[in-house]
Formats: structure tokens, sequence, C-alpha cells
């Protein structure tokens, strides 16, 4: 029984349209288990993004509650919160993952390299390990801009799980990429989390991808169906 | 063909609506332009008639070497707003790739769109002419008060001249900065957003250049050959060595922010590596323009100290009176007797100023005098190294010593042939002197000589070297005098330093119009760079990066640009000056002080870098908003 990582209740954000008030989330309680893959689909518009923006603490203005191993992070104040999200939060976003004026290597380590840190000889096996496992060789020292589309969201894998984050949010990840590319991305996110306990949340409108979590979330008009 | 006109002008007002700050400044730097080449080019025109008729009248090399100068930076300020109006066209351009990739898609010709930016720029011109025009007459009006230029407009046709050059220039940049960056594959350039981004490494090329600049660098070290050329080997050295250093310092700083952790010069300086390539002419505008105005400035105010040096240095007497009409003419020893009277200790040499004319009409200066003006007049050194004294006190010796920029030693003893009042008077060339400064046309003879010439033995301009105020007041205000003539020699000092480079304050300030277009240059690029900046900030701070340490980061990239290449531009400023200096005097008899424009550059510094550190913040504060997840979840 994998124990509780997340927990949001109440969540309710409310925004204004026209003069008039709409609840993006309305209400929200849930429990999002530690150590596994958990989907949140629904159709466009419904918040799914929202809410997963809003678990990871990015919301400033949302009402309720969300906690991490019960500490509450919107209690905390904002540098608190920046702090929190720097050692254990990591994003795979649709688009632009990775910053262009680094290359491929420094977005890898870039959580080292906002820490001040220096990433120890564990970490760098365990880039030379992922790499391995993503089949992409020795691109290291590659300029991100002469990545193809499948390889930019791989990296962001790495990245995502190089930083020792133990919270990993994904919105729309395969959005951008051909099916076979899709469910490359998810069978080495997969192969990666056997060998973490990260927890990753991960927003999708792809039915092929929802088969791959481990606990399933529908959201429709900012509530949870499941 | 009409349809697409039509498209066109929909096309060009969406996207001035779209680009409203990159379109106000293309408008600004085009007016600058127009400005710029208007009255520099009429400038020009201007010096180099200035520039003939001084060289008629007193063959001046150091004045030509100036005036040549002055043409020169003109040339310079001229080239270098061409060069901002193209690098603006390409920003312009790149910044409007998403726009430039879906007209490609939809089937418009590399051409066309190459014909929709040049028509775009021209329809902004409607703007820029007129208010460059009106601009433009002000400007040079204000500088022709200045220089003392006779024509204080710009003509129609000049107007004609420059209006065209503008446009022409504009085109010819557009035309050829579209030529290279239309040919892109759209379908390449959607699949690789970051392609504008490269992270600058040094290359082969850099350490080859840079070696190649350092020897030119330590050329400077060799023995002066006495070509003006060679002197300017080291700030070509130093324009060559620029990547490698550069590149290097922005390593060495990202190393040093690592190794003391400071979170925002990291960031920041990883950025500026990412962008180099843009960031690469912004420091180029302002490394050249922090050296011509700071060099020219150091340079000029150099050759100001320089003048006034030699005047303490080799003028000995404190007064000079020149009695230029009198009831009576006194003899020398009239004189005497009456400073005899009234300062026993003084010390004096006495003898004739006057003014004749020689072949070309022109007016000469003509000092009589004798062996005591070497003593209580002022220093003359032949070119030849001889003494004069022997000669000057020869009643019999008809020669004259003319300055050295007036003539060669080929014409040394040639006639030199003089008019005074319809007598013609013939003196032999019998040498050159070295000329404290420039003085026109004039020269010395012996005073005994042209006292037997004109047959009376007058004397009517006295060089105190040393007297008291009651015998200086009454040489100034004797009965006897009807008009005097009565300087000092602290007046002439001060005279010497104000006029030794007269009228360049403008172009000092007009250098600072360089630094202005490098000032746009950096707002235009933070501009642009604004919508990346705040991807790329509200990424960073979703990954927990604080605002405070973003902020930093990019005011750090700023302030890190401007001091770059302003201590960079310090330091070739130095050079210009060293090099100017002796480019532009042939003989300096005073220990040179260069002067270097410390405070002003400090005041500029300053504010460019607050000017900067507010750019880069206004451009970027969206990034630092409470909805960040706007930006996290849009698309490409």
């Amino acid at each position: 029984m994998k124990q509780i990582g997340i927990t949001a209740k109440n969540l309710i954000y409310t925004v204004q349209e026209g003069g008039q008030s709409r609840h993006i989330l309305n209400g929200i309680d849930c429990s999002i288990k530690q150590g596994v893959l958990t989907t949140l689909s629904g159709p466009s518009g419904s918040g799914k993004t929202t809410f997963m923006y809003a678990l990871a603490g990015l919301i400033e203005s949302v009402r309720g509650d969300v906690s991490y191993d019960n500490l509450s992070i919107y209690a905390l104040k904002p540098s608190q919160r920046d702090e929190f999200r720097l050692n254990n939060i990591n994003f795979i976003y649709q688009h632009l993952n990775l910053f262009g004026f680094m290359n491929v290597e420094e977005n890898i380590k870039l959580n080292y390299i906002l820490k001040n840190e220096k990433a120890g000889s564990d970490v760098e096996k365990k880039i030379d390990h992922y790499l391995e496992i993503m089949n992409m060789g020795n691109i290291r020292k590659k300029e991100i801009r002469s990545l193809s589309g499948g390889e930019k969201q791989r990296i962001a894998i790495i990245r995502a799980f190089v930083s020792g984050a133990k919270y990993i949010f994904a919105d729309e990840p395969t959005g951008n990429l051909d099916k076979k590319n899709s469910l490359l991305f998810m069978s080495c996110l997969k192969d990666i989390m056997k060998e973490s306990d990260a927890t990753v949340v991960l927003v999708t409108h792809d039915n092929k991808i929802l088969d791959y979590g481990d606990q399933q979330l529908i959201i429709e008009d900012g509530q949870l169906l499941k | 063909m009409r349809r697409m006109g039509i498209n066109m002008k929909l096309l060009l007002s969406k996207l001035y609506k779209n680009n409203k700050n990159q379109t106000i400044i293309f408008i600004g730097v085009s007016i600058l332009n127009l400005v710029i080449v208007g009255v520099f080019s009429k400038l020009m025109i201007e010096i180099d008639r200035i520039k003939e008729e001084t060289e008629r009248i007193s063959r001046d090399g150091d004045l030509m070497m100036y005036f040549t100068m002055l043409i020169v930076v003109s040339v310079m300020i001229i080239l270098f707003s061409l060069w901002i109006i193209q690098i603006v066209s390409q920003t312009i351009f790149n910044s409007r790739k998403e726009f430039n990739i879906q007209l490609r898609l939809s089937g418009i010709t590399r051409k066309k769109l190459s014909a929709l930016y040049i028509r775009e720029s021209l329809q902004y011109q409607l703007i820029v002419i007129p208010i460059g025009v009106v601009l433009m007459e002000a400007v040079y009006y204000g500088m022709s008060r200045v220089l003392d230029i006779s024509s204080h407009w710009i003509g129609p046709a000049n107007l004609l001249i420059a209006v065209g050059l503008h446009l022409g220039a504009v085109i010819l940049c557009l035309m050829l900065t579209l030529n290279r960056i239309t040919r892109f594959d759209p379908l390449e350039e959607m699949r690789s957003p970051y392609k504008a981004e490269k992270i600058r490494v040094l290359t082969k090329m850099d350490v080859i250049t840079g070696i190649a600049g350092g020897v030119l660098i330590l050329s400077a070290l060799l023995p002066d050959t006495g070509t003006p050329l060679v002197s300017f080997l080291p700030l070509v050295g130093a324009f060559l060595i620029f990547d490698l250093v550069l590149v290097s310092l922005q390593y060495l700083l990202r190393n040093f922010a690592m190794k003391f952790k400071i979170r925002a010069l990291n960031l920041g300086q990883r950025n500026l590596l990412g962008y180099y390539k843009k960031i690469s002419p912004i420091f180029s505008t302002l490394i050249v323009g922090v050296m011509v105005s700071m060099g020219l400035m150091g340079m000029f105010e150099t050759m100001r100290g320089i003048a006034r040096d030699t005047v303490e240095q080799n003028i000995y007497f404190q007064h000079l009176i020149v009695h230029s009409d009198v009831k009576e003419y006194w003899s020398q020893a009239e004189y005497e007797e009456l400073v005899q009277e009234t300062d026993p200790q003084a010390r004096i040499a006495y003898g004739i100023n006057m003014e004749m004319t020689d072949e070309d009409d022109i007016k000469n200066t003509i000092y009589a005098i004798d062996e005591d003006y070497l003593i209580h007049g002022e220093k003359m050194q032949l070119t030849d190294g001889t003494d004069p004294s022997p000669k000057l006190n020869d009643p019999d010796f008809n020669g004259i010593y003319l300055p050295d920029y007036f003539i060669s030693d080929k014409e040394i003893g040639q006639p030199y042939r003089l008019r005074i009042n319809s007598n013609e008077v013939e003196f032999v060339i019998a040498g050159r002197f070295i000329a404290n400064g420039s003085r026109g046309r004039y020269g010395f003879v012996s005073k005994s000589y042209l006292q037997s010439l004109i047959g009376n033995d007058m004397v009517n301009a006295l060089y105190i070297e040393e007297a008291g105020p009651e015998l200086i007041d009454l040489l100034s205000n004797h009965d006897n005098v009807i008009s005097c003539y009565s300087v000092s020699k602290a007046d002439i000092a001060n005279n010497s330093y104000d006029n030794a480079i007269n009228g360049v304050e403008i172009f000092e300030l007009s250098a600072f119009m360089v630094i202005l277009i490098s000032v746009l240059m950096l707002v235009h690029f933070y501009l642009t760079a604004a919508g990346a900046n705040v991807f790329d900030i509200t990424r960073l701070r979703a990954m927990g990066v604080g605002i405070g340490v973003l902020k930093k980061a990019y005011i750090f990239q700023a302030i890190s640009i401007v001091t770059q290449s302003f201590l960079f531009g310090a330091l070739l400023a130095y050079s210009f000056i060293k090099i100017g200096v002796s480019m532009s005097l042939d003989f300096i008899d005073v220990p040179v002080r260069l002067v270097f424009p410390v405070a002003v550059l400090l005041a500029v510094y300053i504010m460019t870098a607050a000017i900067g550190s507010v750019v880069v913040y206004l451009s970027v504060r969206k990034g630092f908003g409470s909805d960040l997840v706007k930006y996290l979840t849009v698309s490409e």
C-alpha cells in the first residue's frame, strides 16, 4: 500500500470573466499516492492544468489547502515556497522545457546550477545511465537547437529525475509529439520511475497515455469525477 | 499583383500595431541616422573648405592633420550610424519569427517578404524625413555658430543629397540584411524555436585572431617608426582580440559566480553567453562609442594642455606691449631712458611688430628682433639646431626665419618678398624655426636690418620679462600712445588653451551621439528579447528560483554588458588619445600629460548602466507577476 504524497483539500480557484465569476477549480479534494504515476485527464477547459499548477504551489490566489507530507505549501511565505519547489518539485512542459542558452548537460544539471551545487559522481553516473536508457548516446555538449522534439522531451525527463525532485509535474508532455515518440516518452518515463521513488503527476488528454497511470484522476468543470 | 498590394497594406498596419515599441525605436534610429548623415556630410564639406583655406594661408601640417582627423571622425560617425540601422533592421526581422514563418508557409516568396520589410521601412520614412530635416537644420545651425562656419543652414541641394543618402543607405542595409536572413527554411525554423540561441564558446578562429591582435598590440612596444598608420596597429589589434577577451571574460565571470555561489551572476552570465550573438553588437557599439567620445575628448584636452604648457615653457615675457599707433615713434634708447627712470630693475627686449603682405596677398606678421628677444621674449629653436642670435644682431642680415609648418628645407635660400605701404621688401629665407602653436604666416628678421631699411631707429614692441606694475601702466597709457595692444603671458597661455583646438566641443558632443545610439541598441535588444526572457523567467520561477535572484540576474547582466564595454572602451580611448596626440602634433617640446576624462566617463557609465538596468527590469517585469501559469502553458 503506497503512502499519500500530496493532499488537496477543498481547492477553489475563481477567475473574473466578463464581469462574472467562473470557478476553474470548484472545491477539489484528493490524495495523490507517493512514488506512482498519477494521470490527470479531462476535456479542454476542465481545469486539469490549473489543478496541477495549484498542486505545485504556483497559483497564489487559490483557496483551500495543498500539503506535502503534512507540510501545507500555501501556508509558507513565497520565498519558502520557492525554496521548497527548488528542492522538491520539477516540471516537464509541453513546450520550451529547455533553456536555449545552455547546452544539454547544463540543462540536465540545471537544478544543481540553480542551487550553486556541484553535481557529484553519483549524479554523473545517473545522467549517463538515463541517457543510455533513452538511447541518446553522448549528447551532453550538444546545443538544444540541434535536438528533435522527442529528444528535447526526453532530456526534460532526465532533468526532472536527475534533479532529485520527489514530485514531478508534467503538463501534456506528449502533446507536441507524434504517436511513436509519445509512446517512447512514456516508456522511458516508466523505466526511470522504476529506479526512483518520485511521485509523478501527468496531465494528458490522450487516452493511450492514461493507461500508463497507476492512479487516474478525471476532472470536469473544476470538479474531480474519479 | 494588386491584391498582393492590398494584403501588404493590411499586414503592415498589423505589424505596426503588434510591434509599437520596436517601430518607435526604428523610427528614432532612422531620424538619428538622417540627422547624422545630413549634419556630418555638410560638416565634412565645410571642414574641407576651411582646410583648403587654412592650407593656403598657413600650410600648417599639424592643422591639416587635425582637419583630416575631423573629417575621418565624421565618416566614422556616419558609418557607425548605418551599422546600427542594419543591426536594428536585422533584430526586427528576427523578432518577428512567427510572422515570417507563417508568411513563408502561406506561399509568400523570399523576395516578397523582403519587399514587405522594405516597404514597411520606407513607409516609416514619411515620418522620419520631415522630423529629421527639421532636427538636422537645427543641429547644424547650432554647430555652425559654435564652429564659426559662415554658412548656417544646409541648403536644398545638400538636404536632397542627405535624404537620398539616408534612404539609399537604409534600403541598401535592409537589402543586404534581408538577402541573407530571408533564406530560411520555415519548416526547420518551426521545429527549432531555439535557433537564435547559440551558446558562445571560444573557437579556434577566436584564438587565431586573438593571437594576431595580441601581436599587433605588442607592436606598440616597438620603437616609433614615425609612420602614422603603424601607430594605429595596436588599435586594430584590440578589435581583433575583442572576442577572445570578451568571451573568456564571460566564462571567467561565470566560473567566479559558481565558485562564490553568486546565483544571480551565474544565471546572468549563462544567459549572456547563450544570447552572445545578439549581445555582441551592443558590446561593439558601446566600446566604439566610449572609445570615440572619450578618446576625442581626452585627445583635445591633452592638446590644449600641451598648448598651454608650451606657452608656459617657451614664452619668457610676462607682458607684451605693442604701440601700434603713436604720436611720435620712439627709439630703443628713448624707451630705455623711460624704463631707467621708472624701474631700473626691469628686464625688457625691444623689437618692431609690423604687418606686411606677401606675394599671395596674405598678411604676415613680422617680428624684427635681436638676441635680447631670445632672452626676454620667447624660445626660438631652429630646425637645423644653429643659434640665430648673431644673425639677428647683424644690421646687414637680410634673412627671414619662417615657421617650420610653413616652409620646407628646400625653400631655404629663396627670396621672400613682402609689401608694406606699396613698398616692396625682399628677404632671403634663412631658416625654419619650430613654431609654438599655429599663428598663421609670421617670421623673424633682424631688427637693425629692418631699421636700416625703413630709415629710422624706431621700435614699437616691448617684451617685458620683469617689471613693476607702475612701469607697465606707464608704458600702456603713455601720452605718446594713441593705440596700444597689451597682453599678459597668462592671457596668452589661457587663450592658447582655449583656442588650441577651437570648436571641437561639437565633435566631442557628437561623439556622445555614438553612445546614445549604443544605448538605444541596448534598449532595443532588451525590448526584442523581452518575450523570450519572460518565458525563461517564469520557468525558472516555477522551478523555485526566487524573484529577487532573477531580478538581480537580469540587472547584473545589463550592468555587466555596460561595465565590460566601458572598461574595454576606456582602454581603447587611452590608446586613441596617445596615438591621436602624437599624430596631430609633429613636434612637442614639453612633457606630455595625457588627460583622460575620468569624471565624464564615470558619469556616462553610471547613466548608461542605470538606463540599462531600468530598461531590462521594465522589459521582463511581466515575468515577475503572480500569473505564472499563463506563460507556462503557452505554446511555441
